[in-house]
């Protein structure tokens, strides 16, 4: 069990309550009661009993046995008073915990217990008459005699069946193929010998990437199970740490354990006694699917095969990383997954003051597969009967490569719902398309498929579809991009009639692309775009990757002519966007003088309210010569109607700005006034370039005006104190 | 239809503030004095970004959107709109329906579980499309309809499958069960599935 958590509250372990009481108990308590005044003498004495002599013990001599026998422990008292009755009690101080048959009693019996190695077990007997007793110990040697006669190997495979997607003659991605199901190895998962009395595991081993696994020296007779579970530890170089759980609670459980700790996945064998000098143990986690091709049947059985599934698809990501860099340290990585994890919106209430996210999380109501940056975890859909996402490889992954930007590099996307055919900002339009770049390339299958029930889903084509690529403001275009520059597949001419499209007859392999993401990426004073990537890393090839590079940036619709991390040069005829003036420049130069520009945010790509939409958020850039704070005002000039209600503003626009150093925030100003953010900034803002965040907060308000004007404009002064 | 709740910006705001209590470089909140009108304004998110659930997969071709109306009662009709948003705005949307558990919802007669919508007559990428469904609650608890939304293309059909809570009087949700929990011997909880043995 563990904690990685970056966050406290409500994600911290239980407090130990009982402990703490009995910690207070005995502080009350005095520690001990050793008080400091001697006992007052007692005034009236007793007559003298007659006196006592203590017995004598003897508990036998040493002796040596053979496991799993009966061994005989002939102890003896003796006292000096005749008449004083002689009672026994024998107790072990070391070793294996035995029973002792008749532990009361001068002899007693045991089973030697089944060791590895041989072992010293001791004895107390004590002896009483009463009043006074007396002990003597006895050690007895218990022999390993089934190591290399009796007891031997258990060994065998572990594998889970994993189920593709069906690419049948009518389309990509349409639900998954039953018919088709294939039996791959769990790969570096944990696997444990458990002891079927006691649930001790007696052994733990991990399965290599055949998923074949052994336990030596295992005790002739033992009773046992094998046990895998959902979880991939590695200590060293490299090293991870992979769990797959269950974020679901029952709701009638008053109190759920903390999300660290709820259940892990494993699959167990049957209890089997062991005999012999080698015994082989296959086991499979099988899908739990009841017949019927990918449109018709349904699960009958556990669906063991998902957990599974989940985490050898997250394998098979980090074996990418590690074919650039061996040492890689991957941080604590948790994969909620559950047969109760819906797509939905959620619209549970708030229990704790939190926000709903705790209770829909808990009640797997999410508004989508996710990764959560602030407890590096990831949830994913299990709804069999809706979107469930175990074989979902490429969505599985796609979700690990937002924790590698989060992770290795770093990403600045504002997150948010998107989709297929949106214009969006230009940090979130990376970030999705790394993630899906990833997915093909981790996977080494271009084609991102994304099913659900009843021969439904969708596809992403990394490096051909149907779907355009328009710009940097497109995640497919970014997705194409930088899954072109790592394939070696040419996949020919895409957008015929394109003169930037003659196919894709190179590659630059995946190293250039993890050294940017772990290198300059993470430290640029850009915001995390495509521009800023791809300036980094063109600027680490050589002449003919740089051309093909350039090739490929113009093939997916971006300017690489010039090409720098705020992306000056690129081009405003792009389509969907075609000379919007509040498109480009991506960034607009701020003067810090206390003069004034006049900048505006454009709701016009956004048709559902989610505030992430390409010209929402205008970006600014300060080039900061003098340290200082910063008066920053900013006022909005579009004409607002008059509020027609005094207690609600949300008819009247609410400017915020947030400023970024290299990644980190470094002031904000998101008060909830009225057409207007005056502040002063938190922090001194250090000589050198900073960025900034403008947005007009109505736009990602879910109580906004239906009829808010589309376009709001701002004058924007900053001076320093 | 607006998506983001003012619930997960205050989340957002509150573990910001929470790093930033912890010894974090983020700044403080700029939260002047609020005036009296102004006790209706949403909380912001701390950081600029966009929700606790940040880093979403990408939706499908159709974004569907819900809302239910009136209080769902057992043995009654529940109508809920449908509000769909086509990343091919030419196409028609196929709608289809489905209960996974068909002792707590059903259909109506006249219901139709499969429905076609005719694309807007402009065709224009991103307008957006309406429909009604009606279901019958047949007990109380949190109900599920799934609503799968499919548009034709060049790569053939593609479709998006949303589930939509329907919460019946007060009763909690039912879980489905897949394995069992135990603890082991450290006190890990495992949620325990059987294997094929060979």
């Amino acid at each position: 069990m563990r904690s990685h958590f970056r966050t406290a509250g409500e994600f911290g372990l239980r407090t130990p309550a009982s402990l703490l009481a009995a910690l207070l108990l005995l502080s009350a308590c005095g520690g001990g009661g050793g008080g400091d005044s001697a006992p007052a003498p007692n005034p009236n004495p007793a007559p003298q009993p007659p006196t006592n002599n203590a017995p004598s013990a003897n508990a036998g001599t040493d002796q040596s046995v053979d496991e799993n026998t009966t061994v005989t422990l002939s102890g003896s008292g003796s006292d000096p008073d005749a008449g004083d009755a002689l009672t026994y009690q024998w107790t072990q101080t070391a070793g294996t915990t035995v029973s002792l048959a008749s532990p009361s009693s001068a002899t007693t019996t045991f089973t030697a217990p089944l060791v590895a190695a041989n072992e010293n077990l001791a004895f107390r007997l004590t002896v009483s008459d009463g009043s006074l007793s007396a002990s003597d110990s006895v050690t007895v040697t218990v022999r390993d005699v089934t190591s290399g006669g009796g007891s031997g190997d258990i060994s065998g495979t572990v594998r889970y069946e994993f189920v593709p997607p069906n690419n049948g003659p009518t389309g990509a991605c349409r639900g998954l193929d039953f018919s088709n199901i294939e039996v791959r190895p769990i790969r570096q998962a944990t696997v444990q010998l458990v002891d079927a009395g006691t649930g001790n595991v007696l052994d733990s081993t991990t399965a290599d990437d055949n998923g074949a696994y052994a336990f030596s020296s295992v005790a002739d007779g033992s009773n046992v199970r094998i046990r895998v579970l959902a979880e991939l530890k590695r200590s060293g170089s490299p090293a991870w740490d992979v769990e797959v759980r269950d974020n679901v609670v029952d709701p009638a459980d008053p109190n759920p354990p903390p999300l660290a700790s709820r259940p892990k996945y494993a699959i167990e064998s049957s209890n089997f006694t062991f005999t012999g000098t080698s015994v082989t143990r296959n086991l499979t986690a099988e899908t739990g699917w009841g017949g019927g091709t990918f449109n018709i049947g349904s699960y009958t059985g556990p669906r063991a095969a998902a957990p599974f599934a989940v985490l050898d698809s997250i394998y098979s990501a980090m074996q990418l990383i590690m074919s650039v860099d061996a040492t890689a340290d991957f941080a604590p990585l948790d994969a909620f997954w559950s047969v109760n994890n819906r797509l939905a919106t959620c619209t549970l209430a708030d229990t704790n003051g939190n926000g709903n996210f705790d209770e829909c999380r808990d009640a797997g109501e999410l508004s989508a597969s996710f990764y959560s940056s602030s407890i590096d975890s990831l949830f994913l859909l299990g709804d069999a009967d809706g979107d469930t996402e175990e074989f979902d490889d490429h969505v599985i992954v796609h979700e690990w490569g937002h924790y590698f930007e989060d992770n290795f590099s770093r990403s600045d996307s504002i997150g948010g719902p998107h989709g297929i055919g949106d214009n969006i900002d230009a940090r979130l339009a990376f970030g999705e398309g790394w993630a899906t770049a990833l997915s093909g390339i981790a996977l080494e299958n271009q084609l991102y498929c994304d099913t659900n029930f009843g021969g439904g889903g969708f596809g992403i084509g990394t490096e051909d579809g149907s779907y355009d690529a328009r710009g940097w403001y497109d995640e497919i275009s970014v997705v194409r991009f930088i899954y072109d520059l790592w394939d070696t597949n040419d996949e020919g001419i895409v957008t015929p009639g394109d003169p930037n499209d003659s196919g894709d007859p190179g590659s630059i392999g995946f190293a250039p692309i993890y050294n940017t993401f772990v290198g300059p990426q993470a430290n640029t004073e850009a915001f995390t775009t495509v521009f800023s990537f791809g300036t980094e890393l063109r600027s680490s090839l050589d002449a003919t990757d740089a051309a093909f590079f350039d090739y490929l940036m113009r093939r997916a619709d971006m300017n690489p002519t010039n090409l720098d991390i705020w992306g000056t040069n690129e081009l405003a005829d792009r389509e969907d966007i075609e000379n919007d003036p509040d498109v480009l420049p991506l960034y607009t130069d701020m003067p810090l003088d206390g003069s004034v520009i006049n900048i505006c945010s454009n709701d016009a790509y956004d048709g559902e309210g989610d505030g992430n939409k390409l010209a929402q958020h205008r970006y600014l850039r300060m080039n900061v010569t003098q340290g200082a704070r910063y008066d920053v005002v900013i006022s909005t000039t579009t004409a607002m109607p008059a509020p027609d209600d005094p207690a609600d503003e949300r008819d009247q626009s609410d400017p915020d700005i947030y400023i970024f150093r290299s990644g980190t925030l470094v002031a904000l100003g998101n008060s909830g006034v009225a057409n207007e953010e005056v502040f002063t900034t938190q922090n001194f803002l250090s000589p050198g370039t900073h960025v900034a965040s403008l947005v007009e907060f109505r736009y990602q308000d879910s109580e906004s005006p239906a009829n808010y004007p589309t376009r709001t404009c701002f004058d924007v002064s900053m001076t320093p104190q | 239809m607006k998506h983001l709740s003012k619930n997960t910006l205050i989340f957002v705001l509150a573990s910001a503030g929470l790093v930033a209590a912890c010894g974090g470089d983020a700044p403080t909140t700029n939260a002047p004095a609020q005036p009296a009108a102004a006790e209706a304004a949403p909380a912001k998110p701390a950081d600029g970004k966009i929700a606790p659930v940040k880093d979403a997969k990408p939706f499908g071709p159709v974004r569907i959107s819900h809302r239910i109306i009136g209080t769902p009662v057992v043995g009654q009709p529940v109508l809920i709109d449908l509000e769909l948003r086509s990343a091919y705005g030419s196409a028609p949307v196929e709608l289809s329906y489905r209960v996974p558990d068909t002792s707590a919802l059903t259909f109506p007669a006249d219901q139709l579980q499969r429905v076609s919508l005719a694309a807007p007559p402009d065709g224009e990428k991103g307008a957006t499309m309406a429909h009604q469904v009606s279901v019958v609650p047949q007990r109380e608890g949190r109900l599920y309809l799934n609503v799968s939304a499919a548009v034709e293309t060049a790569d053939g059909p593609q479709s998006t499958v949303m589930a939509i809570p329907i919460q019946v009087g007060s009763a909690p949700r039912e879980l489905e069960e897949n394995g069992t929990i135990v603890e082991d011997a450290s006190g890990e909880l495992i949620r325990t599935l059987p294997a094929k043995e060979d």
